[in-house]
């Protein structure tokens, strides 16, 4: 049926048959037989014009003409190489922006939980007075397992460091630790082996661990006989029974996960048996169909339940309630804003690609003008003609649609780089079926736009006629280059609000690494050191764990100082609460007393760190006597608690007046916690005399890290050979860490925002280009008249700066609205903030003022006669 | 004779009826429904060749090559038994619409 050729040679042939019938019926009625022949050949009509209306009967004829113009929309396209390189990089930009953007947005936002429960799984508070979660306590999470209807189940879970032994080095594992119904009820599915059996999170049952994807990867490169392997954890032979697949790390970033009654810690009768013991946090899914509302109405009515069977776990005061919070949305609260405004960036980029190319379409199809409006003027069917200029838009769109894809998946690590800091989702994006879709989608969308243009254009009535008067000038009607004209205004516009939103985020960036968090981070090296709690459950044995490392660090080559403390500078968490009165000083009533952080450091902290001593002293190696407990404060504590005086020797307790520390020394700020956060109030203590076991190490260096990096797990090794050193890195590092984020997102937005000034910028010249070309009788006449140059420039700089004023209007309305969306990205910088905005106003008619400059000059070198001669 | 413009389904007609008697090649029923129309009817090549084609694809006939009277091959078209069918169905359907309007005409 499709042999056309041999469909050809037939007709052909049975038309000559039928010719040659009706020649030799004339013969016989007396004509000669070229009369004859000539006579047949004018009563059928035209043989061609015969088997043209055979041919278009034929079925397959649609798809074979589509084929046809698909092919001639290809040599066009060939033919104008600049033009098609032009557009698909222009379109390869804007749509690998979007691509890569909107599988961020697919990945983390749209894209279901990858669990069976999906969205169904809710965190548990227990919100009070004092803490927006207290926790729940092992009882609790018991009672409400069986109580409550609203939903399938809830499950225990806290995450802890532990110690592995028995695969290399002593490996520092952080440890999910749940029911043994946790992960049926969240629907996991093991990737290999199994997860937990009902009834192993018995104290006493065999101890099993199942693994995370990434630690199985990391630590055993993915062999699947890792089943059956054991491991020493807190003194016990823990059997590997299974592997997880790739998940979220939520609600930690879990090496291991085990059953709850593993956990030595959980697990003592005293935790376990105490109704209020709240150490645990609690996990629950809905049942299908119920609402979050209903969940919530159940909770409050069992909350009240308990509180009158257990007056006295539930003390009024605290107030206590119970709370539940979808999981997807704690997952993905922090990264939707900066994901949206990403997105809106990107469709920003688009639109401004889109009109380029939409405008250097414009110009090709005026090229083209004479030959299409001689087409149209003699009958061509104008929907063969929208469908050859509809397929050559979407052969571009296509070209820089593949192009684009290819741009956004080279870039796909980076992306998952950016999101990890936002979500723990950041895994799930990928370059799937659903973000091809839409790109494919966003190719079609394209090409109507493009094609709508030109397609409107040649069409008019009045833009025919034009066109077959002056040929292939290309000078067009005036309505064309307003409707260019409007093209760049957008195009200025757009770029306007991008370079808005990149200045303010880049002013934030600026003020946010001035930010001074209160200590000296270069050459300061720190480590991990988490102790075995079992081991080291004596304050005699902590001391001399830390005697002796502080004793070997100090004589390290290359090492000026050495100190351990219970926490990080810069440790991105959240402040500690600390309620404590201060000797002779009532607290207000009504008011909230003193609180503050409290950290432990041995004696050469600040010193270490770089943190001032303002007033008194820093401890000393002999300030380790519990019976005289010191305390070290901070310099803001100071000024909000003590007033005007005098802190040295006054005395602060925790515990009501049971303990009381002298205030020995006060201490300069620092921002224990977030570089944009406020500064944190310290209370310090002697790491001696604390009970702290999740310590850091600082070492303050003279030289090259690398070497001290391994001095300092020789030492470690020499004093407990069975203690894991982890997460070794600079406090340069981790200061680098929290400007990371907004480093990336500056960069992003800024070169998205120096891309569409690019754009804009070859916008605005080409308009101009073309407004020069048409008004070229009109220049040529002024110079004749004797216009010098400087008034030919300013004319057509003129009509410029009306599109980029008009542009810039329109901009300065969308960024006042724009600028709120990403007010939370900004650090120390208004949304209205001046300077930015008379920079980015620079900018623009500094660019706008070279894109003039070349069509401005052309104008200038105009032959007035010539123009006449050709015209 | 005046030439009236004919629908397509009246053409169909005319063509299958036309070779109920037995094959044909293009002019051949050209000439032949000329015939029995007493030349009320004559259908040019630019109607005729596309109806006959459309009509093979359709299944109502079947062509195959033979020799002309000029002795140069020529294409014969034959009716297929669903072309008998269809044939005897539009004849029935236009009996009914031709009595129809003619009763419509009579009582105006």
């Amino acid at each position: 049926m499709f042999d056309h050729e041999k469909q050809d040679h037939e007709l052909d042939e049975e038309l000559r048959a039928y010719v040659d019938l009706v020649a030799a019926e004339k013969v016989k009625q007396g004509m000669t037989p070229d009369a004859a022949r000539r006579a047949a050949l004018i009563e059928t009509g035209g043989v061609e014009q015969v088997k043209e209306e055979v041919r278009d009967l034929r079925p397959g004829v649609l798809l074979q003409t589509l084929v046809q113009d698909a092919r001639y929309a290809a040599r066009t396209l060939r033919k104008a190489p600049v033009f098609t390189l032009a557009a698909v990089i222009t379109l390869a930009v804007g749509i690998g922006a979007s691509t890569a953007i909107f599988s961020m947005v697919n990945g983390v936002l749209l894209h279901r939980l990858p669990i069976g429960s999906g969205d169904r799984l809710v965190h548990m508070l227990a919100p009070s007075a004092q803490a927006p979660n207290e926790g729940y306590s092992m009882m609790e999470v018991a009672d409400l397992n069986r109580d409550l209807k609203t939903m399938t189940g809830v499950a225990e879970y806290h995450s802890m460091a532990f110690q592995l032994y028995g695969h290399g080095d002593p490996l520092r594992v952080q440890t999910g630790v749940v029911s043994d119904r946790f992960f049926d009820m969240i629907g996991v599915k093991p990737l290999l082996g199994r997860t937990f059996l009902p009834g192993e999170e018995a104290v006493g049952a065999p101890p099993v661990v199942v693994l995370s994807y990434r630690f199985w990867m990391d630590q055993f490169h993915g062999d699947s006989s890792i089943i059956g392997a054991s491991f020493t954890m807190n003194d016990k032979i823990h059997h590997v029974v299974g592997v997880l697949p790739p998940l979220p790390g939520y609600p930690n970033e879990n090496d291991i996960w085990m059953p709850a009654g593993a956990c030595p810690f959980r697990s003592a009768p005293m935790m376990l048996n105490n109704r209020a013991m709240r150490m645990v946090e609690a996990y629950a899914v809905l049942k299908p169909g119920v609402s979050m509302e209903a969940a919530q109405a159940e909770l409050a009515t069992v909350n009240a339940r308990y509180r009158a069977a257990y007056p006295a776990v539930y003390p009024a005061q605290q107030r206590l309630r119970y709370a539940a919070t979808s999981a997807r949305e704690e997952m993905t609260a922090r990264a939707r804003p900066i994901l949206l405004m990403l997105l809106a960036t990107a469709a920003f980029l688009l639109l401004a690609a889109v009109a380029n190319v939409a405008n250097l379409s414009l110009s090709r199809q005026m090229r083209r003008a004479r030959e299409l409006a001689l087409r149209v003027a003699l009958g061509a069917a104008s929907g063969r003609l929208y469908r050859q200029l509809m397929l050559e838009s979407l052969l571009l769109a296509l070209m820089g649609g593949a192009a684009g894809v290819l741009l956004a998946g080279s870039g796909i690590g980076l992306l998952r780089s950016v999101a990890t800091r936002l979500t723990p989702r950041a895994g799930e994006i990928q370059m799937n079926v659903t973000v091809l879709a839409f790109t494919v989608g966003l190719c079609i969308v394209i090409a109507l736009a493009i094609a709508a243009a030109p397609f409107a254009h040649v069409l008019s009535r009045r833009n025919i006629a034009v066109a077959l008067r002056q040929g292939n000038v290309g000078m067009g009607t005036r309505g064309d280059l307003r409707m260019r004209s409007l093209l760049v205004v957008a195009q200025v516009a757009i770029a306007f609000v991008m370079l808005v939103g990149a200045g303010l985020l880049a002013r934030s960036l600026v003020a946010l690494e001035r930010v001074d968090a209160g200590i000296d981070v270069s050459n300061v090296l720190t480590a991990r050191l988490t102790l075995n709690f079992t081991k080291y459950n004596t304050r005699t044995s902590r001391r001399g764990f830390t005697d002796a490392l502080l004793e070997r660090l100090n004589t390290l080559p290359g090492v000026t100082s050495a100190a351990l403390a219970s926490s990080l500078p810069l440790n991105n968490g959240q402040p500690g609460n600390q309620q404590f009165q201060i000797d002779g000083v009532p607290s207000a009533p009504g008011a909230r007393g003193p609180h503050s952080d409290v950290t432990a450091i041995s004696p050469d902290y600040f010193r270490t760190v770089g943190i001032p001593v303002l007033r008194g002293r820093a401890f000393a190696k002999t300030d380790d006597d519990t019976t005289n407990l010191v305390a070290i404060v901070s310099r803001r504590l100071v000024a909000t608690y003590w007033g005007a005086r005098h802190p040295i020797g006054t005395r602060i307790s925790a515990d009501s007046g049971r303990h009381w520390a002298t205030v020995i020394g006060v201490v300069g700020d620092v921002r224990q916690n977030r570089l944009d956060g406020d500064v944190t109030d310290e209370w310090y203590i002697p790491v001696q005399t604390s009970g702290a076991n999740d310590l850091r190490a600082f070492l303050r260096t003279t030289g090259a890290m690398p070497p001290v990096v391994r001095a300092l797990r020789g030492v470690v090794a020499d004093v407990d050979n069975q203690q894991p050193v982890s997460s070794i890195e600079t406090l340069e590092q981790i200061r680098g860490a929290q400007l990371a984020e907004p480093r990336l997102t500056t960069t992003l937005l800024s070169s998205f925002a120096t891309l569409a000034l690019i754009l804009t910028a070859t916008g605005l010249a080409g308009v101009i280009g073309y407004g020069v070309t048409q008004r070229l009788p009109e220049i040529a006449v002024r110079m004749a008249l004797g216009a010098d140059s400087r008034r030919v420039i300013a004319l057509v700089m003129r009509d410029g700066l009306a599109i980029v004023v008009g542009g810039l209007a329109v901009g300065f309305g969308v960024s006042f609205v724009a600028a709120r969306l990403i007010s939370k990205l900004l650090f120390q910088v208004g949304t209205t903030d001046t300077a930015t905005y008379v920079v980015v106003v620079a900018v623009i008619l500094g660019t706008a003022i070279g894109a003039c400059l070349v069509p401005s000059r052309r104008a200038v070198r105009t032959d007035p006669a010539g123009v006449f001669r050709t015209a | 004779m005046a030439q009236t413009t004919l629908l397509q389904g009246t053409l169909d007609l005319l063509i299958l009826q036309s070779l109920s008697l037995g094959p044909l090649h293009g002019m051949g029923v050209s000439r032949r429904i000329e015939q029995v129309t007493k030349g009320a009817f004559r259908v040019k090549p630019g109607s005729l060749f596309p109806a006959l084609h459309r009509m093979e694809q359709a299944g109502w006939l079947e062509s195959s090559w033979g020799e002309s009277e000029t002795k140069r091959r020529a294409k014969y078209y034959q009716l297929t038994r669903a072309g008998r069918r269809q044939l005897k169905e539009e004849t029935s359907e236009w009996s009914r619409i031709s009595a129809a309007i003619g009763m419509a005409l009579r009582n105006a």
